[in-house]
């Protein structure tokens, strides 16, 4: 595992947005949604992004396709630094990533036919023309356990699984190796993010596809994924093999994530322990000095408040950035 | 699954019921309906006056100057004698041409601008910004005014004169609606897929904005006329003899005491047209109230 | 000793331009004092329609309760005069909503709203009633309340505005809590606290809940007794133990092998449900999970099936129990019939 080739490394990356206040609107602040996370992906594999609402999970998405512009930091996919590309070379890069939306009532076009929707990266990228493109539409939608004929009807028509079956035949249009998923099961009834989820995982098969499949649902995460890096404000805290990540979480707020996890199964539920954690997520506008985790962790020490702790390898493939490790036990 | 799926029955009327409830939403305004049928009647008027309208409109005859409404001329006539009828239906040309141009051109100039500077934003959308900001500021009746005695009074140029500031609501509107097209989610899977800049606004964000474009452009209509009939009663819009409704309020300035019949139809031919028009910007904007919140 | 909350063949319709949606077909229930219930389904399956309509917080029209009893402490909240509604809501039966910012004014500070809620069912004067607020934001983990009282609702994060509405329901110490899937917009570290403080205020005031949700980790943490809904009908029904480890229906059984379990080593195959959720406009004549269900028979397309005994306390409303266990028994991939179409 650890010799495959890599295919994405993310480093240093840093999304701040400026915070204006005063009278001319000057800034005044920054909110720092990504804040040095840096990361690799192999080739073939999945890494499941976790973590809360506002920890930055989904502004990494769209830093990493360079649909926002990063404040900092390189984002290497395929030998090319996508940061330093100007827009029109980034454009025919696109053909090697691609993102799945969380909303599949938003992400298509209500004025298209699907059809359209998923010929128009075929025929902009010069994949195929004519009868061609409809051709590889009619594949495209069978592959994601469609009816080759919906071609001609309009998002509308479409229930909110099919519909995320349909954004998911326009992502995979351009013959992408790499594919965000941004919560795209969140929306969904539980029976029907089942059926997506495991049509991810087949097409990843049959495709060879990489996925980084960013949900807040721990349970769907550590289910799809290799790999899982959980993040809290801004930073990655923990990143490991994923059964590591939850036979054995190092990071004091992974493992109240678990913890606070219920799991279908009340015998289990009666007899585990609970760590609930105390408040919410501080600011990301002023994040906690020291350990961004300290005003919340049950293990806090003096130094947390002080001094913010590195991501280190603590075992082969387990990262984690918590004092507690600080000193051999 | 296939039989899951072929059981949702006749999907194509979906789509297609998005107008019909358009429609019923547009009729369930009394005003709007009024709107609509007044619209279409103005328009024959209009199109038709030359065939329709009993007399010549400039036929000049002294012995009946400033005539009651009679059986030979139902509304009456003017100072020189000419039908008031005629008159008024050919008014309807210069209200239509006027109100419908300038909105026109307004759209023409505003809506490429307004959606450059909304999607592209940045220093583009500053300048752009700045230069509705200063058309805004610019005290427009005058400035048309100038332009007007400039280049001398016609139904064309009071049309180049008006759309100097009506395209700065265009460009506003158009602006902002593009602005927020930005951020759906169908536009930014376009940028992701590669799609270039000129594709996604012609294909993914004007389609989306075009029912709130025929709304703001049916909102411009009112003021044009407004405009249209003030200039002319000023006597620096439409120039005789070609006849226009603020024109003959204008030349009733005189008489109106005493022959009520010279300042009544045309004012009421303006209120109306200015009334009937809002109403149907009112009824469309009803109508696509749930097409624009995808 | 009579039951707390007997619910029986209740039937709700929404009369639409589309046609009617007949939301809750005819389901039947009875809840124990102090005892837990948890209502687990899709969206729009009916779950959260049948608990507002006892309460009669369906708007009607186009809505309407087309028969059935809600007896509560013996009276019948079906029958009972609108007017006289109000001395059971926000008295004897609170509700908690999933978004609380919905339920509270924005142009209000949290103490003003509190102590009115107070004020109006408790008939406590201004004073005692802010004194009151205090101390149940202070029990409902509101930090520094005395403080927070003065703030306006969007200076409180989900959790925290989810804890003012917890505090507002059981200001009147109410024998039944509604929870309208109050934990399902909020993230997992703030959800199991509200969890955690509904059931240490259960404990503490002895009042019945029903948690409404489609989450079944939820359930299973918190329930004791569990009805499952699909298309407006209570397809099983049964002790949480039961359910969870022997479901019955192919629906239940769908539902919980659509959920990965991460204590399983290496991996696994997610057993999912085929389909999707019913047209609520045209429900089928016979067993309305029919079309998804991979153990149909001729039967379930024309006869709708009622509910039978499968255990203690436990009911399935399928056909064909007896097959679906020997199946299920034979090997577990056989519920995925369809699992190789996905």
């Amino acid at each position: 595992m650890a010799e495959q080739q890599v295919l994405l490394t993310v480093n240093h990356l840093k999304k701040y947005y400026p915070v204006k206040g005063g009278w001319f609107g000057r800034v005044t602040d920054y909110v720092k949604a990504v804040d040095d996370v840096s990361f690799q992906i192999r080739r073939g594999e999945t890494l499941g992004l976790v973590g809360e609402s506002g920890c930055g999970k989904t502004t990494t998405a769209r830093v990493i396709l360079q649909l926002q512009r990063p404040t900092a930091g390189e984002v290497i996919l395929n030998g090319n630094d996508l940061c330093q590309m100007q827009d029109d070379q980034l454009r025919s890069l696109r053909t090697q990533m691609q993102i799945i939306f969380q909303n599949p009532y938003t992400s298509l076009n209500p004025r298209m036919t699907i059809g359209a929707a998923i010929a128009e990266p075929i025929i902009v990228h010069g994949i195929a023309h004519g009868n061609a493109a409809h051709e590889r539409v009619a594949e495209l939608l069978t592959m994601v356990g469609l009816n080759r004929y919906f071609a001609g009807r309009f998002p509308s028509e479409f229930s909110g699984g099919q519909r995320q079956r349909i954004g998911i035949a326009r992502a995979l249009s351009v013959n992408p190796g790499f594919v965000i998923c941004d919560e795209p099961i969140s929306s969904l009834d539980v029976s029907i993010q089942a059926q997506i989820v495991n049509l991810l995982k087949r097409l990843q098969d049959q495709l060879g596809l990489t996925y980084l499949f960013i949900s807040h649902d721990l349970r769907m995460v550590r289910y799809i994924s290799n790999r899982i890096a959980v993040m809290y404000l801004g930073k990655i805290v923990e990143m490991g093999q994923s059964l590591d990540i939850w036979k054995k979480p190092l990071h004091p707020y992974t493992q109240a994530l678990w913890a606070a996890l219920p799991l279908p199964d009340p015998e289990l539920e009666e007899k585990r322990q609970r760590i609930v954690l105390q408040g919410n997520v501080p600011s990301p506008i002023n994040p906690p000095q020291g350990c961004r985790f300290n005003t919340r962790c049950p293990r806090v020490l003096d130094i947390c408040r002080e001094v913010e702790p590195p991501l280190r390898e603590l075992e082969p493939d387990h990262q984690v950035a918590c004092h507690l490790y600080d000193w051999p036990q | 699954m296939t039989r899951a799926k072929s059981q949702r029955n006749a999907p194509e009327t979906r789509y297609a019921s998005n107008w019909v409830a358009a429609w019923r939403r547009f009729r369930r305004s009394g005003l709007a309906m009024f709107g609509l049928v007044y619209f279409i009647i103005i328009l024959f008027v209009a199109v038709m006056a030359p065939v329709i309208s009993p007399y010549p409109y400039d036929r000049v005859d002294y012995g009946i100057t400033l005539q009651l409404p009679t059986w030979q001329h139902l509304l009456g006539t003017d100072y020189l004698g000419r039908d008031m009828l005629t008159r008024l239906m050919w008014g309807a040309r210069p209200m239509l041409l006027v109100g419908i141009l300038t909105g026109a051109v307004g759209m023409v100039i505003g809506v490429p601008l307004g959606i450059l500077a909304g999607y592209l934003g940045g220093a583009f959308d500053w300048f752009i910004q700045r230069l509705v900001d200063l058309f805004s500021a610019l005290p427009w009746y005058l400035l048309v005014l100038y332009l007007v005695m400039v280049l001398s009074p016609s139904v064309w140029n009071l049309i180049l004169a008006l759309s100097v500031s009506s395209w700065v609501g265009s460009c506003r509107l158009v602006r902002g609606l593009t602005f927020s097209a930005r951020e759906y989610d169908f536009v930014e899977a376009a940028r992701a897929l590669g799609i270039p800049t000129r594709q996604i606004l012609a294909r993914h964000v004007l389609p989306q904005i075009a029912p709130l474009l025929l709304w703001g452009f049916a909102t411009s209509i009112p003021g044009s006329v407004f405009a249209e009939a003030g200039l002319s009663f000023l006597g620096i819009g439409i120039r005789p003899p070609i006849p226009s409704w603020g024109q003959m309020l204008g030349q009733a300035g005189q008489y109106w005491m005493y022959y009520w019949h010279v300042f009544l139809f045309p004012s009421l031919c303006i209120v109306i047209s200015v009334l009937a028009f809002q109403g149907l910007a009112d009824g469309l904007r009803q109508a696509i109230d749930v097409n624009v919140n995808v | 000793m009579s039951p707390l909350l007997q619910v029986r063949n209740l039937e709700v319709a929404f009369f639409t331009k589309d046609g009617v949606v007949r939301a809750v077909n005819g389901i039947s229930y009875s809840l124990e004092e102090g005892d837990t219930l948890g209502i687990v389904g899709e969206s729009g399956c009916g779950k959260s329609v049948s608990c507002m309509a006892m309460l009669r917080l369906i708007p009607e029209p186009p809505g309407r309760i087309m028969g059935g009893q809600v007896l509560f402490d013996g009276i019948d909240l079906v029958r009972m005069k609108r007017d006289d509604l109000h001395t059971i809501r926000g008295g004897k039966i609170a509700v908690i909503f999933q978004d609380p910012m919905a339920s509270l004014n924005p142009v209000m500070n949290i103490g003003e709203q509190v102590a009115e809620a107070i004020t109006v069912n408790l008939g406590y004067s201004h004073r005692q009633a802010l004194h009151r607020t205090v101390e149940l934001l202070t029990r409902v983990g509101i930090p520094q309340a005395e403080d927070r009282v003065k703030d306006y609702p969007h200076q409180f994060s989900g959790g925290m505005r989810q804890r003012v509405m917890i505090a507002m329901a059981i200001s009147c110490q109410p024998k039944l809590l509604i929870a309208d899937e109050p934990t399902t917009s909020l993230d997992v570290t703030v959800q199991a606290q509200i969890v955690d403080l509904v059931q240490s205020l259960q404990r503490e005031l002895g009042m019945a809940v029903i948690w409404i949700t489609h989450d079944l980790g939820v359930i299973a943490r918190l329930a004791r007794h569990v009805n499952v809904m699909y298309a407006g009908f209570i397809i099983e029904t049964g002790p949480a133990k039961d359910i969870f480890k022997h479901p019955h229906h192919p629906y239940t059984i769908g539902l919980l092998g659509s959920v990965p379990k991460p204590d399983v080593l290496g991996t696994q195959t997610l057993v999912y449900i085929d389909g999707a959720p019913p047209d609520m406009l045209q429900l089928a004549e016979g067993c309305s999970f029919y079309p998804r269900c991979p153990y149909h028979t001729e039967q379930c397309l024309k006869e709708r099936p009622d509910l039978v005994s499968v255990g203690d306390n436990h009911g399935a409303a399928c056909w064909n129990v007896a097959a679906v266990q020997a199946r299920l028994a034979a090997g577990p991939a056989t519920a995925g019939a369809a699992s190789g179409r996905a």
